[in-house]
């Protein structure tokens, strides 16, 4: 029986929409990490909204098209447009298609401080495996907080 | 079914011209035997040649068509095409049938050629007839035969259909004058048609019992 | 949305074997991998679909209607490529055209035009010429130009080189981006299906091992891996199907998160196509 790791071929695939009028879309997709291809999808789009990259009101493309573009399963982006339309990134017009959700700052700053927290959860959780103490994760945190500017 | 129609008349056009010099070859080299004998040409074996001649040609095309068809797996996509298997057979039929038409008329056309004109009504009726109705007869035997058991199973058979009828006129040639001519020109036709038409309807019966290959 | 296919306890036998209880439905708009080894009925489910083979039970349903009910009427809506060129090898590209023309009442002469183009295959050469990546082609783009809304491929790519079948695999999804059509794709090389099917219908020895979308099977399942000697102590009835090598066992499991918290110090790695394939045609059941 051959092992995971001697197939670790990392596939990427870069994708920009080039529609009319629609700004560069990039979805860079790896079948090696083990993370669900409709997640990495949803992630990275959703990071893109956070980032500003791509503006409220903005049209995206059908999930039809866009599994044509990344050449995946068209159930696979119907899930990380259902995942994103929940998470309220998306909007789906009837007859139009998908679109960046409008949102004020306000809400999109929540969002980012919804997501760091989630982020120190799972970092407390992985430390307190490792059997790592209160006061030197907190030393840590400092430590990282300085580092990344 | 007119696509599978116009797919076997393309075939034979594909090959035709190679066995259109073959029948050009023969009509000369008969010519010019016949020219360096003593006796003048007799209209009589002048259509016994040109109907020989027409009869192997059409056989062998026939077969030809049926050969592609096995070899190339056209027979399995045909069953894909919405023909459905009557239509498929019934294709095969009238190509036959027009096929038969058409060697006839070239036949007649060959032989009035041949004979400079000078041909006799018996003997035109004779050509017409064996070249048009050769075919019809052969196929009404075989094609129930392959659409049974395929090509490859029929080889026999295949002989056998063509050797009979050549056995039986030899055999029959020194009791010429014995044999109903007139009567058997003139109902041939009818029985020939109705030999056919039973044929094909075998035809769809045995086909729709087989399987793909 | 409409399913296109719909196949109910199908059944069929002849000598040494028999086809039973086959049952799954492709919804329109997507593609569905039809998978399994040599001889695990593939090509027989699909001769049973185009009626070249008459069904011992079940039912086939084409666009709602039974199959052979409406079998014209269904054929002039279906494509179908076979694994090999079924042409004569002494027509050309354009005979086909004016053949098929002739056929289907939906021939688009352009659009095949169109795809030899595309496909560049030549006009003057004859088909016995062709290579068989070429072959294939020009059987698919025979297949496309009536405008079917089933495509039907039988082991079509079995014999292409990488660059063509990535070629295939594009043409399939274009085709597919009409929510009304849809493709039925057997083939035993999963990599193609992994990547763009939406469903998968697994067949072993005749019978339909499962029949569920792709993405669901991939992203839960997962393979264990223990040494052969930690087998022996391993609760089995999470698995699926495990397999006892020489110094190493494999276990299909159906989730492989669940799997995790259940073997904190065992690998589960996420689930391949084959390896899912070859558990279910050479593992134990628990």
């Amino acid at each position: 029986m051959t092992g995971a790791d001697s197939d670790v071929i990392v596939y990427t695939r870069y994708t920009r929409l080039c529609g009319k009028g629609a700004l560069p879309l990039d979805i860079v997709l790896s079948t090696a990490g083990g993370k669900p291809l409709y997640a990495q999808i949803a992630g990275q789009i959703e990071d893109q909204i956070l980032a500003g990259t791509l503006a409220p009101g903005e049209p995206l493309p059908s999930m039809r098209a866009l599994a044509r573009m990344l050449r995946i399963s068209v159930i696979t982006t119907k899930r990380a447009y259902a995942d994103l339309e929940r998470g309220g990134f998306l909007v789906t017009v009837a007859g139009k298609g998908c679109f960046v959700a409008r949102k004020s700052p306000g809400l999109l700053r929540g969002e980012r401080q919804r997501r760091a927290l989630g982020a120190l959860r799972g970092a407390v959780r992985t430390a307190k495996r490792a059997g790592l103490p209160l006061e030197e994760l907190e030393k840590a945190l400092a430590e990282i907080y300085n580092e990344e500017s | 079914m007119k696509g599978l129609l116009f797919k076997d008349f393309l075939l034979i056009r594909r090959q035709g011209k190679t066995l259109l010099y073959l029948l050009v070859f023969y009509v000369i080299f008969f010519f010019v035997l016949a020219r360096s004998s003593d006796k003048p040409a007799d209209s009589g074996t002048v259509a016994g040649v040109v109907s020989t001649i027409a009869v192997i040609l059409e056989y062998v095309l026939i077969l030809n068509t049926l050969a592609y068809d096995e070899n190339s797996k056209w027979n399995r996509y045909a069953l894909s095409l919405p023909v459905g298997r009557n239509g498929i057979v019934g294709a095969k039929y009238l190509f036959v049938l027009l096929f038969s038409a058409a060697m006839g008329a070239l036949s007649l056309l060959a032989e009035a050629v041949l004979l400079r004109g000078r041909m006799t009504g018996t003997d035109a009726a004779a050509v017409l007839g064996v070249s048009c109705l050769s075919p019809l007869v052969l196929c009404a035997v075989l094609l129930p035969v392959v659409y049974r058991f395929g090509l490859q199973k029929t080889r026999f058979v295949l002989a056998a259909v063509f050797l009979i009828p050549w056995l039986l006129s030899s055999a029959l040639k020194n009791h010429a004058a014995a044999v109903p001519w007139e009567m058997i020109l003139r109902f041939s036709p009818l029985a020939a048609a109705l030999l056919f038409a039973g044929s094909y309807f075998l035809s769809c019966r045995l086909y729709a019992g087989r399987e793909a290959e | 949305m409409e399913n296109l296919l719909e196949i109910r306890g199908l059944c069929r036998s002849y000598a040494g074997f028999s086809l039973e209880d086959v049952s799954f439905s492709l919804p329109a708009g997507s593609i569905m991998g039809l998978v399994g080894e040599n001889g695990a009925g593939k090509t027989t489910t699909i001769r049973l679909i185009l009626n070249e083979l008459r069904r011992e039970g079940g039912s086939v349903r084409i666009f709602g209607e039974d199959n052979i009910r409406g079998e014209i009427r269904a054929k002039e809506q279906i494509g179908v490529v076979f694994d090999e060129c079924c042409f004569h090898g002494g027509l050309r590209a354009g005979d086909v055209g004016e053949i098929l023309r002739r056929v289907f009442k939906t021939w688009d002469g352009a659009l095949f035009g169109k795809y030899r183009r595309e496909f560049e295959l030549p006009e003057k050469k004859k088909i016995s010429e062709y290579s068989r990546g070429m072959k294939m082609k020009l059987s698919i783009a025979a297949a496309l130009a009536h405008r079917p809304r089933l495509l039907i491929l039988d082991e079509a790519t079995s014999g292409l080189d990488p660059v063509a079948r990535s070629g295939i695999l594009d043409i399939l999804l274009d085709f597919i981006q009409d929510e009304r059509r849809g493709v039925l794709f057997s083939s035993h090389i999963t990599s193609d299906l992994e990547r763009i099917a939406d469903f998968v219908t697994y067949l072993h020895a005749g019978r339909v091992v499962f029949s569920r979308p792709k993405d669901d099977l991939l992203d839960r399942c997962g393979i264990l891996r223990c040494g052969a000697s930690q087998l022996g102590g391993l609760d089995k009835s999470g698995f699926v199907r495990f397999l006892r090598g020489p110094t190493e066992c494999a276990a299909l499991v159906e989730d492989k998160d669940a799997a995790r918290k259940k073997y904190p110090g065992l690998v589960i790695d996420p689930a391949s196509l084959d390896e899912i394939m070859l558990l279910y045609a050479k593992g134990e059941q628990p």
